[in-house]
């Protein structure tokens, strides 16, 4: 059961304009700002949820601005209601078009995870590592612009402990984790890492490692390797390969140093041709001589007839 | 705050109803247990079934527990430790198979974490000597790291020299925890101790004196025997817990 219903007005400023989209820790409305005239999405935490960490969320998110991370505008944690007011994202997260049974587009692909390293990148320079990049926190919106969301298990550098964490569980998604981010290191590669993992799904639509819980996890991010991407998928061409597997290495050393790398060496590596194309090339090659080989033998025909 | 550390319970519910009793009666806060709560033993479901109930224990998962539920690459395992585990499978019903795969394999407090082989191999390193201690020490998290996995109570001190040794430590010798020193305990064993003292172990952690102590708590060790014979589970398992080794 939602908290409101439809046409509800919520602390005199926000009228309920959808119904709730349920979330694990929080309902989302579609509200309008009666005060702006604006549209926004009321994130109300729901009873019993760990509100530490939905305030954590909200103080990292509130000091960032960049376009590809979702904005925070307000947060409230007085009265009875705590929630917070961010941009209203329409579109729909990542996870959902992979899903989906839309033809492989490389260069789509490549832009939106060029997006998301834009995000990530812009995070890490404010010291912010986000801990849990996956698709189901990466929104696609209509007019494909990018925006990370979710940073309830964000690090913030400078601060302390992640204060709802210190009890030291293995908090994250398992099937994103790096091997680092298991042992209990944060690391600004973890994201890296992970962002490779979306990476990969997005080229081939599998996950490279069949992961269920932590404890396989620990296993398989740190031992299993990944095939390359082209064996699952012919159309990506094998610099793009490379790429993929530099973002999974094992050893944060060995990856990116930064995601602003990765983001370069994408978009180079998707810029190549596609072996398709050389095919199609080579068929319109193979076309003309053919077209001209007939030609000079019609013209030879026919002046051998005279 | 007092606490029980206990690991490698091991399917002996004799000896783990012996040792949850002594609890009882010492005013304890709660239990840490360093898992392998099945694999060995005879009676797997008991064990599960009692932990499950206990409201003031946290446990994590041990390799013979993730062996019986997960795809623990068995190949290291010795011949009778892998028929226990098929035999182990196969007696515990779905929702313990289902609550031993969902322990997570590291967990921990404000100022210390516990898992059951080492830091660096949460499931499968031994720590026995100062060598693998040494290594782990630079990957702990907290001062104080709970192991269990070798079966044999023993205590690494990390001095702020990063000098490293081993502490004696024997019931009534105390070892009081001292600021700035790194620490790696392990408890011992519950269900099948192998220090060469058949008698199960576990320590209290007593938080507000920094201070562990040692305890060994007998347990109706032919009981237990009686029963790994009668589930036709290798001799070895047996007569290894009068030997305590
Ligand atoms: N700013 C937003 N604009 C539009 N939709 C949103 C927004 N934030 C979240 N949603 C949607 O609302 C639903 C619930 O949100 P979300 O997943 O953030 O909830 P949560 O409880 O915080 O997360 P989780 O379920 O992962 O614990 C999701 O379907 C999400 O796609």
């Amino acid at each position: 059961m939602s908290k409101f219903k439809l046409s509800d007005i919520i602390a005199g400023r926000w009228r309920v304009m959808a119904s709730a989209q349920e979330g694990g820790m929080s309902e989302v409305y579609r509200c309008k700002d009666m005060k702006k005239n604006s549209t926004v999405a009321l994130r109300i935490l729901k009873k019993d949820a760990n509100l530490q960490r939905f305030k954590h969320e909200a103080t990292i998110l509130k000091r960032l601005d960049h376009p590809n991370i979702l904005n925070l505008y307000d947060f409230n944690d007085k009265g009875n209601d705590v929630y917070q007011i961010e941009e209203y994202l329409d579109g729909m997260p990542l996870r959902e078009s992979l899903g989906g049974k839309n033809n492989f587009n490389l260069v789509k692909t490549a832009d939106i995870v060029c997006q998301l390293l834009e995000g990530i990148n812009y995070l890490h320079s404010e010291g912010v590592i986000h801990q849990d990049i996956k698709p189901d926190n990466i929104f696609i919106l209509p007019d494909g612009t990018v925006k990370i969301i979710d940073f309830g298990l964000a690090r913030d550098s400078r601060a302390e402990d992640v204060p709802w964490q210190t009890d030291l569980g293995v908090h994250g998604t398992p099937q994103y984790m790096a091997p680092e981010r298991l042992d209990g290191y944060p690391s600004f590669s973890s994201d890296i890492y992970a962002a490779g993992l979306v990476l990969y799904e997005m080229l081939t639509r599998l996950n490279p490692f069949d992961i269920k819980n932590h404890t396989e996890a620990l296993k398989k991010q740190r031992y299993y390797v990944p095939s390359p991407p082209s064996k699952i998928n012919p159309m990506v061409p094998p610099e793009l390969d490379r790429v993929v597997l530099k973002a999974l290495e094992k050893k944060p050393s060995k990856r990116f140093n930064t995601a602003r790398e990765f983001k370069i060496r994408l978009n180079s590596a998707s810029q190549q041709p596609v072996r398709t194309k050389n095919i199609k090339w080579e068929f319109i090659v193979i076309l003309i001589l053919l077209a001209v080989f007939w030609i000079i033998l019609f013209n030879l025909v026919k002046v051998l007839a005279a | 705050m007092r606490d029980a550390v206990i690991s490698d319970i091991h399917g002996n519910y004799v000896a783990l109803r012996s040792v949850l009793k002594y609890i009882q009666k010492e005013n304890i806060d709660k239990i840490i247990n360093c898992g392998d709560i099945v694999g060995y033993g005879p009676e797997p479901q008991r064990c599960v079934d009692t932990i499950r109930a206990l409201k003031n224990i946290h446990s994590v998962i041990g390799n013979h527990d993730w062996a019986v539920v997960g795809l623990e690459d068995t190949s290291k395992f010795n011949s009778d430790a892998l028929t226990a585990v098929n035999w182990t499978r196969d007696k515990l019903d779905s929702e313990s198979l289902n609550f031993l795969s969902t322990l997570d394999y590291r967990k921990g407090g404000s100022n210390f974490m516990f898992l059951h082989g080492s830091p660096r191999d949460p499931l499968d390193e031994y720590i026995f000597g100062i060598s693998a201690a040494e290594a782990n020490f630079k990957k702990l998290l907290k001062p104080i790291c709970f192991v269990g996995h070798t079966h044999a109570p023993v205590v690494f001190r990390r001095n702020t020299n990063n000098e490293v040794e081993s502490l004696l430590f024997y019931p009534g010798k105390d070892i009081k925890i001292e600021e700035n020193f790194r620490y790696i305990i392990n408890p011992g064993s519950v269900g099948q101790p192998r220090d060469g003292n058949p008698d199960s172990s576990l320590i209290i952690y007593d938080t507000d004196k920094k201070e562990i102590s040692l305890k060994r708590i007998p347990y109706d060790i032919t009981k237990t025997q009686n029963l790994i014979l009668d589930a036709g589970l290798p001799e070895f398992l047996a007569s290894r817990l009068a030997e305590g080794e």
